[in-house]
């Protein structure tokens, strides 16, 4: 038989074992390896996991978790993890699937017990298109806007999809999970109040945003946003759009234009906050966004006081 | 006769379109056997170039006769379309499939599936594509950097690059740094090295590659590759016979990038080597080399839509293969001037969906000078599979 055919027949081989191999189970007494893509999910995760798991983030609380690179050291990361938790509504479709298909982890799989979509805990996802969409639209989400953890309520409902997820990968240790999951919405529940009382001022104030990620926030603290710097998500202004802008915010009196501290049209907002004398807010969106704020309920703590202090007048 | 025909007619509109609706048309595709949900991602790249030369017409076919192909013509052209199609295929495998056309035939560029479910970090490929020899030969025309590949990978694996059908294991070891081991077996691809394999025999392969990261902003990858594989040197005088000898391509990559987690959409840099070396084994026991060459190159994003690039280029002069094919390397007395270019390009990227580039190029074929000015059109459509790191 010639060599090639040989090889050949040895590679079918080798491909139909490593096919039929089982996926490699759990093993026992160990921290659950969990992956999130989102520090938000990281710091979710560990309030419910407590010391029971090892919770790494792959984006930085700095960067826009859009526009990540799927660096190969991501990979090896996934490659290790009992449980990837990740955002969903296309937050992350540019590089997440690069380092799930190279990670070959079967554990985190897509329709894995290891895999898990965070935004299946949220009922009411903002912005979802309703009709055709098309990238003439810029970056649309055809699943609706992904920005949704930062309304505290979606981060205690994802809290407990988590606390479910681990509730099934580890169970012997349910009622650790069920607990911290318990004193953790307590916590929130409590935090979540007083952030709405002292940000009742900020009810009905408008504002501007550079994209379109406050929504939620807004949502729940019952802002107004009445335009973005942004035309079209994703895409810089044009020149008649931001005169427009300028206009309308000046005739309306915006006093706040709020953007991402990692947003790349901080120049453009600063001058577009110039020219029209309203605040410029270059806020962290995330957890671990400054150095100050380690978990998700400081996020809040953060916007809340920032946001009051620009529209207490 | 025509009233034959009216009467065919009428009963074929009776037969069709005499069926009666129901109170509402079922759609659902347990009874229709016609489903949306599971079609595949397709994605349609188009890619045009315009090129002038300093060469005259008849200078500039007269190198690409004498092997210093280059692929571009001057004037306004189509570079490449490419359909892809990517979809799981089950929970075990996904499949990949491009189809590319030059402007006149639409070729199947690759077709291969891939592992899912592989215990252990092993992942299999199966089928035709792009063999990761180094980091270049990765890569799509529409993902290269500048318009032309290197002269070394061109000169090489040919100006399409070493695409192949064939299997590859790869294995990501449980280290904490990324090391990824591949191993493959090739039937050997149209053109370039090992283009002249004999169909019953293979094409080895393997590739070693690290990444470290520097920092959170930084990345330093090393990489290695080897191939070898039997061929045919076909002699064109009757005195001599054709050569059956052995070849083999070394290469070597390096890559450092930079991009600061808080300004990752306007600030990068890309530093970037390749070194590829090919020999022949003649007698079984003398190696004798068959072309070798490197680039350099730095690709610095500078603003939101706006890259900086320059590369340098190097590679022995290709010889044609005439007379003795054990000595022909050596006759060419230009071969040690080798080809050497240096490029410079602005590329404007206003989304991940199109770019533009302007390219300057300063090509030295062995003492002639040549000055070449490309410009490049490239858009998506569809849902594309995102680009490796």
């Amino acid at each position: 038989m010639p060599l090639k055919n040989r090889c050949m027949i040895i590679a079918f081989s080798l491909l139909s074992i490593v096919c039929c191999l089982p996926p490699v189970g759990l093993t026992a007494n160990r921290k659950l390896k969990v992956v999130a893509t989102i520090p938000d999910l990281a710091s979710l995760t560990r309030a419910v996991g407590g010391d029971l798991v090892e919770v790494s983030s792959i984006a930085l609380g700095v960067q826009d978790p859009h526009y990540l690179e799927a660096k190969p050291s991501y990979q090896v990361r996934l490659s290790q993890a009992d449980l990837l938790i990740y955002n969903g509504l296309s937050l992350e479709v540019g590089w997440l699937p690069l380092l799930v298909q190279g990670a070959r982890n079967p554990r985190v799989s897509p329709g894995a017990k290891g895999s898990l979509k965070a935004s299946e805990a949220v009922d009411r996802i903002l912005e979802k298109p309703t009709g055709e969409v098309d990238r003439s639209m810029g970056d649309v989400h055809p699943e609706g806007n992904p920005h949704y953890l930062l309304d505290p309520r979606n981060g205690v409902k994802v809290a407990k999809l988590i606390r479910d997820r681990l509730k099934l990968l580890d169970p012997v240790n349910s009622s650790k999970y069920d607990a911290n999951c318990a004193a953790f919405e307590a916590m929130m529940n409590k935090r979540i109040k007083a952030w709405e009382q002292a940000a009742s001022v900020l009810r009905g104030k408008k504002i501007v945003t550079y994209h379109k990620q406050w929504e939620y926030l807004a949502d729940w603290l019952g802002l107004e946003i009445v335009a973005q710097v942004e035309d079209k998500p994703g895409i810089p202004p044009t020149p008649r759009h931001r005169a427009w802008l300028v206009t309308m915010m000046k005739e309306q009196k915006i006093k706040v234009l709020l953007t991402a501290n990692f947003s790349p049209g901080l120049a453009t907002a600063k001058k577009v906050a110039d020219e029209t004398k309203a605040k410029l807010l270059s806020l962290p969106a995330s957890t671990e966004g400054e150095p100050e704020i380690k978990e998700y309920p400081d996020l809040f703590a953060r916007l809340v006081s920032a946001l009051a202090e620009a529209l207490k007048e | 006769m025509k009233k034959i025909a009216f009467l065919v007619s009428a009963f074929f509109l009776v037969i069709v379109f005499s069926g009666r609706p129901g109170l509402s048309q079922e759609t659902d595709p347990s009874i229709t056997g016609i489903s949306r949900a599971f079609n595949p991602a397709i994605s349609l790249n188009g890619l045009f170039y315009g090129m002038g030369t300093s060469l005259e017409s008849e200078e500039h076919h007269e190198d690409e006769s004498e092997g210093h192909h280059h692929g571009l013509e001057p004037g306004i052209h189509l570079q490449e379309v490419e359909l892809a199609i990517t979809a799981n295929v089950d929970p075990y495998l996904r499949a990949d499939a491009t189809f590319a056309s030059h402007g006149e035939n639409v070729e199947l560029e690759s077709l291969f599936i891939t592992t899912l479910q592989a215990p252990a970090g092993f992942q299999v490929r199966l089928g035709k594509f792009y063999v990761p020899f180094g980091l270049h030969n990765q890569l799509h025309t529409h993902a290269f950097p500048f318009v032309e590949p290197p002269l070394i990978n061109q000169g090489t694996f040919g100006h399409h690059g070493w695409i192949d059908t064939g299997v590859t294991c790869s294995w990501l070891a449980p280290l904490p740094w990324y090391f990824n081991l591949t191993v493959g077996g090739f039937g050997g691809p149209e053109e370039g090295v090992f283009s002249s394999s004999p169909e019953e025999e293979f094409v080895g392969f393997g590739r070693i590659e690290n990444l470290f990261d520097l920092s959170d902003a930084a990345t330093f990858r090393v990489g290695g590759s080897f191939a070898w594989g039997p061929a045919i040197l076909e002699s064109d005088t009757s005195t001599v016979p054709d050569a059956r000898v052995v070849e083999q391509v070394w290469g070597a990559d390096l890559q450092f990038k930079w991009r600061p987690p808080q300004f990752q959409q306007t600030r990068g840099l890309v530093l970037q080597a390749e070194w590829l070396e090919r020999q022949r084994l003649f007698n079984d026991n003398e190696w004798i080399g068959a072309g070798k060459g490197y680039y350099v190159m730095g690709l610095a994003q500078v603003s939101r839509w706006w890259w900086l690039q320059a590369r340098y280029d190097w590679r022995e002069r290709q010889p044609t293969p005439k007379g003795d094919p054990i000595f022909y390397q050596h006759e060419d007395e230009d071969m040690n001037l080798g080809l050497q270019r240096w490029s410079y390009a602005v590329a404007l990227v206003p989304t991940h969906f199109q770019a533009y580039k302007l390219e300057y190029s300063v090509i030295d074929h062995g003492g002639r000078l040549e000055y070449r000015t490309c410009f490049q059109v490239n858009f998506t459509i569809g849902s594309h599979p995102a680009h490796e790191y």
